[in-house]
Parts: structure tokens; C-alpha cells; sequence
């Protein structure tokens, strides 16, 4: 083989390899996986675009149009008991829900990756006071934690965000701090501190990119668990409050009207089980495609 | 051994202790509780009386004090809406709950784990793809909308069960099935996958060798190996199922310690909270100690200390 042609199929490699659908290889393999991602892009873009289309007025009362059945007079998902068109106020939903999924793991690992890094590094006090932390946590139930504190801080969006992630933080420090020990013994962490490298560029450069897989697995899991967390607080009434339109709590304005209006029960739930599912199965295939030690469990 | 449920013991109080302070300073510091029970035109100077009386006006630290003397006496205080002691408030529906949980956790195990046994043996087969399906399913149903569904299909459209309360034994059909959804799913899960590891080992290639049925390889050399992974994963689960509760009993109506607790949260009388809070760490935490002891009890190699 002449050395062009060496360099020409190097190069026809590097150029296949640069393509999306290189990258996207893994992913479009699985089509579960493929689907929920797709799924989730687009609810992510319908989010962002809900000031566009939604109209202003999805929240005020038309009377004249009470419990519409789906698909009648342009409501795809018919109409709730002040005449309010479902199938907007789903659209509009879908940025509570989002925001509180994403946001709280974004806070949560904010927070906790470094407090868990560094109680795992350096041990110590701080250590202890973490662990002590984690155990009461452990001792319990999520959701009773969150509504509590929910109860206590007062209602709203901003407050159940607050609220999950004083109770989810906790959850990446511990694991942050469990991969931290597990890396810190390894050698190339005691070449870097040989070779004169501080603490801090230590924890920074050598020890962080290798805890970040299964937080990255975990984080994604945690979305669908938050999502559902803050649309059972909605639901029992705390969380996020009327007249902003969330998938929990419309589903307990719908209760009411159990007998006559199943729309208004059944579609914000089917919402929250789809971004849910679709949630669930990505982070599972993300867990089986970046960390196969962790697979199964 | 007795040193080790000793010390697991000693940190669970102490779990519950620390547990307990925070909910005293969150309580005490999120508004002046005497607003909270007193009628909109009460005077300041009756204000001011009331909260002499009940010793708001202290240091926090007296009170602090006076709150945990009164808390290790499981003391919490009266329910400012019933007028009796919270504790009994919450203890008066401890066996509902008890009921609904251990019912749940019934069918859980009783579907979930055959289920996965199913799925790994049949590894690939369309029942294994029916069994991951129905887990991952059961995982992403919010459970309050999966009794509202029911409650719509069964009770409203096909008036065969009762929509909510506690009584006869149709009562707990639909709350039970809701609150084991999830469970359910879990557990099919792990024994999968615990199921396909055990079946890959040595000793089971050996037993199919020796020529026993499938049967006795199943339950008397696989189960026993897989049953390490499921028992600690029912420590987890009770309290899960207990969490679970909290939510679905709202649903149902079913006159449990969650839904007490949901609508004392509503009605901020915080004794009753206080209390249930308190009862279900305990409860969490017992039965995580107990999954625990059962761990080294099926698994002798594994030193508890």
C-alpha cells in the first residue's frame, strides 16, 4: 500500500468520523433510545416556543366554551371548565415541568459534585458532617422531605425549585464523594501529586473528568424523578399554583370533573408519563453506552 | 452482631434526633406560629398572651429544649384543629397505612419477581421484551395519575370498585395496585438482571450437568444467590412504598398517616407533621435495619460491623 493511499483513507476516516451521523452511530442503532431523544427535542423546542404560539389570554376565562370534548371547534384537546383551551395550556405546562426537571439536577450537581468531591478527597471533618448529612436524608422519604420543606418555604415555581434541590444535592455529593475515593487511589493521581501538581489542579483537572460518567447517568435518570416529584406536589396542591398551568396540578383541577371531562385528566398525565418514559429510557441508554460497569443495576 | 444492632440502633436515634432539630428550626423559623392558629381578629394584646402562654417568647434555645424534652416523651404537642395529643392523631392511622403498604409490597413481590425470573430465563424472548417494557413502564407512571386513571375506568365508567375510603376488602384493590405500580416495576427489574447474572455462573452450569430439573436449579440454587440483592432492595422499597402512600392515599381518600399528613401541611398544624414526620423516619429507618440483619442472615459472608 503507497503512502497516499494510507493517507488518503486516514483522512477519509477523519472526514466520516467528523459527520453528525458518525457521532449519532450509537444512538441510531437503538431505536427506543433514538425516539425518546427525538421525543424530548421536541418538547424541549415546543417549551421554548410556547410564547410564540401559545396565545396570551390561554389563562382567562371563556364561558362560553366550557368542557368542550377534544377536537371540537379547533380545541385538539377540548376545553377545561372555565372554557381554556387544554391542548394550549399542556403546550404552556410543559415549561414547568422542564424547568424544574433540568433545572434542579443542574442546581443539585452544582452544588453537590463539589462538596462531595471535597469531602471525598480530603476526608476529615467535613466528611463526617456529609455522611451524617446523607443518613439523616436516607432515613427519609423523598417526597415527605420535599413537601415539607415545600410547606414551610411557601408555594410557587421558583419555591418547589428551591425545595428539590435542597432535597436532591445531597444524593450527587454522596455519590460524587464515593467516586472520589475510588479515584484518589489511583496512581495516576499520585503521578500528578509526585510531579508537584496542587491540590486543587488535582481535584480539578485529574479527578473530576473521572467522575463525571455516572453523575451524567444518574443526573439524567434523577430528571424524570424530579419531573414527576414536583407534579405530585402540584397535584396535592402545594408547588406551583393556579393560574400558571402545570401537568400535575391540571390533573387535579380535572378531578372535579371526573365524571363528565376525562380529557382534562387524562392528557397532562399522559404528558408527564411520556417525558418520563422517554427520560427514563435515554438515561438508561446512556448508562449502558458511557459506563457499562455500572450496567444493570 | 449485637454490637452491630447496637450500633445501628444508636444511629438511628441519633439520625432521628437530628432529623427532629431541623424540623424544629425550619418550623420555628418560617413565621410567628401563633398567626398560624389564631382567628384574623385577634387582638395584639391577646397575641402577645398567647404567645407568653405558650412560651414563643423565650430564647429559641429554651425552646428548643423544651421542644426535645417534650419530643423523647414522643410529646409533640396538640393538634391545633383535632385538640388532642398529635401523636395520637397520627398513631390513630398507623394501621391504615400499615395495611395499604404491606398489601402493596404483597403484589409487588408476588408479580414483579416472577416477572423478571421469567424474563431472564426467556433472555430475548417476547415475554422478556414484555417484562423490561411493563418495568419501564410502571417507572415513568406518576403514580397519582395512574389511581385517577383507575378510578375513572373501574369506579365511573365500570362501577366496580369504590372510589375512595377504607373498609371492605374493595377498598384497598385500586389504592394497593396504584402504590405496587412502581414497586412492581423495580423489582422486575433487579431480579432480571440479578437473574441473568446468577444464571451465567459456574454452579449453575454444574447443577444443569448433574442433571436436575429446572425447576430445583431456579428456586433452590439461583434464587438463593439472587434473594441477597432483592431483600436489600426491599429495605428500600418499604420505605418507598411508604413514601408512595404519602401521595396515593390523597387519591383514594384513604384515611392513612400520608394523608393525614398531607392535610394537616394544608391546615399548618405543624404537631400533627411533626409528629408524622418523626413516625415515618422511625419507620424507614427500622426497616432498613431489618433488611440489613436479613442481608447477613442469607449471606454469611458478609461481616456486619
Amino acid at each position: 500500500m503507497s503512502a497516499s493511499s494510507v493517507a488518503e483513507r486516514n483522512d477519509l476516516t477523519l472526514s466520516k468520523r467528523r459527520s453528525l451521523r458518525y457521532k449519532l452511530r450509537p444512538l441510531l442503532r437503538d431505536k427506543w433510545a433514538s425516539a425518546s431523544v427525538l421525543f424530548l427535542i421536541v418538547i424541549v423546542i415546543m417549551a421554548i416556543t410556547a410564547g410564540l404560539f401559545v396565545p396570551d389570554d390561554i389563562n382567562s376565562p371563556d364561558f362560553g366554551a366550557r368542557l368542550l370534548p377534544p377536537l371540537t371547534d379547533g380545541h385538539i384537546a377540548g376545553t377545561d371548565q372555565l372554557g381554556r383551551d387544554v391542548f394550549g395550556r399542556l403546550w404552556l405546562g410543559s415549561r414547568v415541568s422542564l424547568v424544574v426537571g433540568f433545572g434542579t439536577v443542574f442546581f443539585a450537581l452544582l452544588i453537590g459534585v463539589p462538596i462531595g468531591m471535597v469531602a471525598g478527597y480530603f476526608g476529615g471533618w467535613f466528611d463526617t458532617i456529609l455522611m451524617r448529612l446523607v443518613d439523616v436524608q436516607l432515613s427519609f422519604p423523598f417526597i415527605l422531605l420535599a413537601l415539607t420543606i415545600n410547606a414551610i418555604m411557601g408555594l410557587g415555581l421558583r419555591n418547589i425549585l428551591i425545595t428539590l434541590v435542597i432535597v436532591g444535592w445531597i444524593e450527587y455529593a454522596r455519590i460524587a464523594r464515593g467516586e472520589t475515593l475510588i479515584v484518589r487511589e489511583r496512581e495516576y493521581i499520585q503521578a500528578a501529586h509526585v510531579s508537584g501538581a496542587r491540590e486543587w489542579a488535582v481535584i480539578l483537572r485529574h479527578i473530576l473528568p473521572n467522575v463525571t460518567t455516572p453523575l451524567i447517568v444518574i443526573g439524567t435518570l434523577q430528571v424524570a424523578r424530579f419531573i414527576i416529584a414536583e407534579a405530585s406536589i402540584s397535584f396535592l396542591g402545594f408547588g406551583v399554583q393556579p393560574p400558571t398551568p402545570a401537568w400535575g396540578s391540571m390533573v387535579s383541577d380535572g378531578l372535579k370533573f371526573i365524571l363528565s371531562a376525562w380529557w382534562l385528566i387524562t392528557f397532562p398525565g399522559l404528558m408527564l408519563a411520556l417525558v418520563a418514559l422517554a427520560v427514563n429510557i435515554t438515561g438508561d441508554w446512556l448508562r449502558d453506552t458511557l459506563d457499562p460497569r455500572i450496567r444493570n443495576r | 452482631m449485637k454490637r452491630y444492632v447496637i450500633g445501628r440502633v444508636i444511629s438511628g436515634v441519633l439520625v432521628v434526633f437530628l432529623a427532629l432539630t431541623a424540623v424544629f428550626f425550619m418550623l420555628r423559623l418560617s413565621g410567628d406560629p401563633v398567626l398560624l392558629f389564631a382567628p384574623m381578629d385577634t387582638s395584639r394584646q391577646d397575641m402577645n398572651a398567647i404567645r407568653e402562654r405558650m412560651g414563643f417568647n423565650d430564647p429559641l434555645l429554651v425552646q428548643y429544649g423544651r421542644f426535645m424534652r417534650d419530643a423523647v416523651q414522643l410529646d409533640f404537642g396538640n393538634s391545633s384543629r383535632e385538640r388532642r395529643p398529635a401523636m395520637e392523631v397520627v398513631t390513630d392511622r398507623l394501621p391504615a397505612t400499615i395495611q395499604l403498604g404491606a398489601t402493596s409490597l404483597l403484589i409487588a413481590v408476588s408479580i414483579g419477581i416472577p416477572l423478571g425470573i421469567l424474563s431472564a430465563v426467556k433472555h430475548g424472548s417476547g415475554w422478556d421484551k414484555f417484562a423490561r417494557f411493563i418495568s419501564v413502564l410502571g417507572q415513568a407512571v406518576p403514580g397519582f395519575w395512574l389511581g385517577v386513571i383507575m378510578i375513572m375506568f373501574f369506579s365511573v365508567r365500570l362501577g366496580w370498585l369504590p372510589t375512595s375510603g377504607r373498609g371492605s376488602w374493595e377498598h384497598i384493590i385500586m389504592p394497593a395496585l396504584t402504590l405496587a405500580a412502581f414497586s412492581m416495576a423495580r423489582y422486575a427489574r433487579l431480579t432480571r438482571s440479578t437473574f441473568i447474572d446468577v444464571l451465567g455462573q459456574d454452579y449453575i452450569r454444574t447443577a444443569r450437568a448433574k442433571g436436575l430439573t429446572q425447576n430445583i436449579i431456579l428456586w433452590r440454587h439461583a434464587f438463593k444467590n439472587a434473594s441477597v440483592s432483592l431483600i436489600t432492595m426491599t429495605g428500600l422499597e418499604i420505605g418507598n412504598l411508604i413514601a408512595g402512600a404519602v401521595v396515593i392515599e390523597q387519591v383514594f381518600a384513604w384515611p392513612g398517616m400520608g394523608r393525614v399528613m398531607v392535610q394537616s401541611l394544608l391546615n399548618r398544624d405543624f404537631a400533627v407533621v411533626t409528629a408524622a414526620v418523626v413516625l415515618f423516619a422511625a419507620m424507614y429507618t427500622f426497616a432498613n435495619l431489618m433488611a440489613d440483619l436479613a442481608y447477613g442472615w442469607v449471606n454469611p459472608t458478609v461481616r456486619l460491623n
